[in-house]
């Protein structure tokens, strides 16, 4: 739970952060003049800030979307990504946001309407539809409880005609979007690997067990799923794993409530990734069999080759191949 | 524990709890048993500093875990009460220092201001001391933030102002928190061990150095090959014997390579 608040002068009487202050009662708020001062300093530790990250809130007074280069495989030709909360409840090891960060805070930025305003801008620019992610520098529900993002952004994305929103997701928490309609231009992603990868590498996600639960009563109610089998890692048994995932997630779920599945290799800019290795010099993911090109660590050519088209022969069995994306290295 | 302390009184009741021996008088007292030192730094910005710098040199094994202790004002606390810095300022300078809070305790986390005089004026919800700032800033460049803490203990409030406070009472105000500030020092040593790089790879790393000459570049890459051999469960004692059998650095690099290939497939 959070117990130290490191609010921004200027967001503090904020009603969103007055929400949240309302919420933890007992913890301690120290105000900071500038979001940086906390977030920013090198000499800070991610790996033991991850034992008991503090929430900072603040105003995002930069720029609030941003493009998403055609590499990212999914959504339309207008592509964007938003994010409201900077680091994640989870804790997995194959996350770049271990190497792009100075610390795991978690960085919440109250000022909602100000990412409407450039949301509904970039939407109304063309009259192909847009999509936002807003999973990228997050989870896009795992903390819910807290934000309360779902809940204030899906009525606002109900009255855009012409904007799709994807959450992507590793949480069971979805009661935000079980208690409402489910939104015509709207996608829940949920991210997985084999049990036996996620046991080792996505610490504190719930079981895949109880995330396909979840996805599958979503599924049911009419919304539209998402599944981002990203990233792939190579490892033993990496065929009957995934046809087993694949399994498990595709046996219950009905075709027609498929939006996309996307496959994408484990892959890192180099500068994250040595960071993180530094982070974690014990982790055996790291001792893979990977090579730097291009400003990117990932696995060589024909390894990932090999993995997405055992993905992809696997996928076939359970879903339409146009329905299926690579996202590129 | 690296203890920087500003006063004797301060320092009498850590010096006892953990029976910590002298080991020199200058330039700053110097106590240490095991992986415990303290340096008493006098009273202010400069001496704490050049106290820190002088702990610094005392060992060469970075990201250690560094305490300042001591006792100090504060707005709203009461006499007696511990508390933790969650924010450093300083009243000459506009930069500010937020010790991660990570460790479990019970100790209330508030701010403090160091200041350049012994202050009689309280603000409420903030502390005040001649030290932290100082302190902080000079650890910085060998350990990371969540392994640098500082603690203090009121002294002096709006109730109970500075003028009327007796330094014959610092060593009770300090004895009564020593367990609690233990467990704190506890955690922050074992975490502190959660970040070494294993011995074991620098040991394998220095003893194949010691059989080939290997370049700038090739070093880095010996030493990445033994630490992901440790991330893997290898034995290291393999590239021991690797090394011996080559001819040279090259051979050396790509002999691991090769005993590590089958073993980078993830498990």
């Amino acid at each position: 739970m959070i117990e130290i608040i490191y609010m921004e002068d200027g967001v503090r009487e904020h009603p969103r952060s007055r929400q949240i202050l309302a919420r933890f009662p007992q913890a301690k708020v120290l105000p900071c003049t500038h979001y940086k001062e906390v977030f920013n300093p090198s000499g800070q530790s991610f790996r033991l800030q991850k034992k008991k990250p503090a929430l900072i809130l603040a105003r995002q007074t930069s720029k609030l979307i941003h493009p998403i280069p055609p590499s990212y495989g999914v959504g339309g030709t207008r592509n964007f990504y938003f994010s409201h909360l900077l680091n994640c409840l989870y804790d997995c090891r194959y996350c770049f946001l271990q190497g792009m960060y100075p610390s795991a805070h978690y960085l919440m930025f109250v000022n909602f309407e100000d990412f409407e305003e450039e949301i509904v801008s970039a939407s109304q620019n063309s009259e192909e539809p847009s999509w936002f992610f807003s999973g990228y520098d997050c989870d896009s529900l795992a903390l819910e409880s807290v934000t309360g993002f779902a809940d204030h952004f899906l009525p606002f994305f109900k009255k855009l005609d012409n904007a799709w929103i994807e959450l992507r997701t590793k949480s069971v928490a979805t009661r935000v979007l079980r208690d409402r309609e489910p939104l015509e231009r709207a996608v829940v992603a949920f991210s997985f690997t084999p049990q036996e990868i996620s046991t080792q590498l996505e610490h504190g996600v719930p079981s895949v067990d109880a995330r396909i639960r979840a996805m599958l009563q979503l599924a049911e109610l009419g919304w539209k799923i998402g599944l981002r089998i990203d990233p792939l890692i190579d490892c033993t048994d990496f065929k009957d794993r995934y046809a087993k995932l694949f399994e498990n997630i595709f046996t219950d779920l009905p075709e027609h409530t498929i939006h996309s599945v996307s496959l994408g290799a484990f892959r890192m800019p180099t500068g994250f990734f040595k960071k993180i290795e530094k982070h974690y010099p014990e982790e055996p993911l790291f001792a893979s069999d990977l090579e730097s090109k291009g400003g990117v660590i990932a696995y060589r050519e024909n390894t990932e080759k090999r993995l997405k088209h055992t993905c992809f022969e696997l996928l076939e069995k359970w879903v339409s191949p146009s329905k299926i994306f690579s996202c590129e290295t | 524990m690296n203890f920087v302390i500003a006063f004797p009184g301060e320092a009498q009741p850590i010096i006892d709890f953990y029976d910590l021996q002298k080991v020199g008088k200058q330039p700053f007292p110097y106590y240490q048993i095991d992986n415990h030192k303290l340096v008493i730094s006098g009273m202010g910005r400069e001496r704490t500093a050049q106290a820190v710098n002088y702990l610094k040199n005392e060992s060469s094994t970075p990201n250690q875990a560094w305490i300042n202790l001591g006792i100090a004002g504060h707005g709203s606390l009461e006499i007696g009460q511990p508390f933790l810095a969650g924010k450093i300022e300083d009243d000459l300078s506009e930069n500010c220092f937020y010790p991660p809070q990570i460790y479990d305790h019970t100790f209330p986390v508030t701010c403090l201001k160091t200041c350049s005089q012994p202050c009689s004026f309280y603000e409420p919800d903030l502390g005040y001391d001649m030290e932290a700032h100082a302190f902080y800033s000079t650890v910085l460049s060998v350990s990371t933030r969540e392994l640098v803490q500082v603690i203090k203990i009121v002294s002096d409030n709006p109730g109970s102002p500075l003028a009327s406070f007796s330094p014959k009472e610092v060593p009770r105000l300090i004895e009564n928190h020593l367990e609690t500030i233990a467990l704190l020092v506890n955690q922050m040593e074992k975490t502190s061990l959660t970040i070494q790089l294993e011995p074991e790879i620098s040991n394998t790393y220095e003893k194949v150095r010691e059989i080939h000459h290997f370049s700038s570049t090739r070093s880095h890459q010996l030493h990445d090959l033994i630490r992901q051999a440790h991330a893997l469960g290898l034995y290291l004692g393999e590239i021991e014997s690797i090394a011996q059998s080559a001819k040279d650095g090259a051979e050396v690099i790509s002999s691991i390579n090769l005993w590590m290939g089958p073993s980078r497939q993830f498990r």
